[in-house]
């Protein structure tokens, strides 16, 4: 990155946190603080919850996900758009109506306060870890690529995230949201166009989806039934859907950016320009993906796109070993720019024989290219067990890096770092939110109408789960499957809270005390099955779902019946 | 049984509005529902997966 990359990073970064912290720094209104201006629009709000959802990690991993797996991971946002029609039709209507700050201040009207707090308890504890990662997954790959100070990295734009959240509150996050999506979109499709103008002269956009479609990476749909597939349309409609309606529908951090708002109407819309948007941008974004993979097959790629990984071990006693493996990948390199060149003069002339033949060797070339990759993988791991071999969240910034130029350098790591600043925000936003209406008010009932001490609170607790996040992303370090166990924890803990919700929306008889002890029987399965069984973890989202509200439904069922005994006995 | 019956106080009290449920009409040209908009948009779904579909079999 030269001056220019900095200004535009700076500029941009600071001028929208900027903008955003000075103008909300009069609110004063708890109101307007956890649920934002009563004049936010439709557009700004589907921004907002965009924003919310798309973290860095998006933005630098899905394009690598493209590059390696092709577009089917596409398919895990099919129950996306039903979900939204759900939370607008069902959930939305009701936080509106109710007038509530958070989502389980609901359950706290619907049944009682130890439901509502089980379900805020449940959040805190999920979301509060998970803000850490949001902050250090997207610092380790930017600090690894640019050679910037991993904890500098994290703490500067921690610091920034909490100066304008704390200060401006929910309307400032979905008022610097807005700004921050509509340099991401820029940067995205800035980079959509210089992907293409640098593939090879007349290969264009057509040629290059071809090739792309020819070495397996374009295959967006999968229909098939079996369990191995990783994606398929049924495990993205199913799995998805019940996903989806836990986040948009439960999860503070999404609720909060829509039930504020100049109306209900406003609200809606914001959803379902989300339902319409999301599918096309993840199909963007993979595409923007599988081109840089098409130019991966015109330039020299790297082995491993980790470089600085790479080359901390390739200097070490095993150097012989990487520097053949090198030397065996540039020629695997050569060897498929032939296939590659052979098997476009074979389309060129209309002779599908010859271009089948062409094709089965080139799918073989890049076969042989993969199994290079994973023996430098192999490698990595003989050198250090410790070493990190997922290098695919590297191949879009590192494409950026070495092949943007000066300028769109800057805005590109701008989008990187407007996503963590943007999904950062709503997740302290709401845990600041949930810890001041949920937890501090419930233990100090008398402050409820002192407005200014109530800001206050939640001013402070913003900050303090902004601190622990930068903690906890400083000392992040020390776990080397965090991202996934993040995930994993989110997962066993959603399902159940999107039962706590399901059945306070459709099971209308179901009390309290059924549904609390049902949650907390259905948190328990859950917890035993993920330490007995082996299925994907995506599975526990509807599995302690369906547990919470069979177990509820029992729970009711008995539990009248054995009060009743109690009382008998009691009587006698 | 005193604290649940303060808990129930407290909640009426908070400073916050209600929203009044007069948000019916999506006031959208050519929509004269939100019925309307839900399945605009879940046609909008049934096309995306049928255009990725598409696109998959055309560059496969």
């Amino acid at each position: 990155m030269n001056y220019v990359d900095w200004l535009v990073l700076l500029g941009t970064m600071v001028g929208i946190a900027g903008y955003g912290a000075w103008r909300t720094r009069h609110t004063d209104h708890l109101d307007t603080y956890l649920k934002g201006s009563r004049t936010t629009g439709w557009f700004t709000i589907g921004l907002s919850v965009a924003a919310t959802q798309a973290s860095a990690i998006t933005f630098l991993s899905i394009p690598g996900q493209g590059f390696e797996s092709g577009l089917g991971f596409v398919q895990n946002y099919f129950g996306l758009p039903l979900a939204l029609i759900i939370v607008c039709a069902v959930f939305l209507p009701i936080y509106r109506k109710l007038g509530v700050y958070t989502a389980y201040e609901y359950l706290g009207k619907r049944f009682d306060q130890k439901t509502r707090l089980l379900g805020a308890g449940l959040f805190l504890l999920q979301r509060g870890l998970a803000a850490g990662v949001t902050i250090y997954a997207p610092a380790i790959i930017l600090s690894a690529v640019l050679g910037w100070r991993l904890d500098l990295t994290i703490i500067g734009t921690g610091l920034l995230v909490i100066v304008y959240t704390v200060t401006g509150g929910s309307v400032a996050v979905s008022l610097t949201q807005k700004w921050q999506m509509l340099v991401i979109f820029a940067g995205m499709v800035a980079a959509f166009f210089i992907v293409l103008a640098r593939l090879p002269d007349g290969l264009g956009f057509n040629g290059a989806a071809h090739l792309a479609g020819a070495l397996g990476k374009l295959e967006a749909v999968d229909f098939s039934l079996d369990p191995s597939h990783r994606y398929t349309i049924w495990s993205g409609l199913i799995g998805g859907l019940f996903l989806s309606l836990s986040y948009f529908g439960t999860d503070q951090s999404q609720v909060q950016r829509y039930i504020g708002g100049a109306s209900l109407r406003e609200g809606r819309l914001g959803l379902m320009f989300n339902a319409v948007l999301k599918i096309p941008m993840q199909f963007f974004i993979l595409l923007l993906g599988a081109l840089v993979f098409v130019f991966y097959q015109f330039q020299p790629a790297p082995i491993f796109f980790n470089e600085a990984e790479w080359a901390r071990h390739a200097r070490g006693p095993q150097a012989a070993v990487f520097q053949a493996l090198e030397d065996r990948h540039t020629a695997l390199h050569a060897t498929k720019q032939q296939k590659i060149s052979a098997w476009q003069e074979a389309r060129a002339r209309a002779d599908v024989i010859a271009e089948q033949a062409a094709r089965t060797e080139l799918v073989a070339a890049q076969k042989a290219t993969d199994d290079v990759r994973t023996e430098a993988r192999a490698a990595l791991l003989a050198a250090d067990p410790r070493a990190k071999t997922k290098d695919s969240d590297y191949v879009f910034i590192g494409f950026i890096v070495q092949q943007l130029p000066h300028g769109l350098v800057g805005l590109l790591v701008a989008v990187m770092i407007a996503a963590a600043l943007g999904s950062k925000a709503s997740e302290l936003n709401a845990l600041g939110a949930t810890s001041t209406i949920d937890l501090w008010r419930h233990f100090r009932p008398l402050a409820v109408h002192d407005e200014a001490r109530n800001v206050r609170a939640a001013k402070w607790f913003t900050a303090g789960w902004g601190l622990f996040a930068i903690g906890f992303a400083l000392f992040a370090g020390f776990a080397e499957n965090l991202i996934e166990a993040i995930n994993i924890l989110g997962s066993i803990f959603y399902g159940v809270v999107l039962g706590l919700f399901l059945t306070a929306f459709f099971l209308k008889r179901i009390g309290g005390t059924a549904v609390f002890w049902g949650a907390v029987a259905a948190q328990a399965l859950v917890f035993i099955l993920f330490f007995t069984l082996s299925i994907s973890y995506l599975w526990y989202n509807l599995i302690g779902c369906a547990a919470c509200m069979i177990f509820a439904l029992i729970l009711q069922t008995f539990l009248p019946r054995i009060a009743r005994i109690f009382a008998d006995n009691q009587a006698i | 049984m005193k604290r649940g019956a303060r808990q129930g106080g407290v909640c009426k009290n908070f400073s916050m509005l209600p929203e009044p449920d007069d948000d019916n009409s999506p006031g959208l040209p050519g929509f004269r529902s939100w019925r309307g908009i839900y399945w605009f948009v879940f046609a909008c779904f049934v096309a995306a997966v049928i255009g990725l579909t598409l696109f998959s079999r055309v560059f496969a």
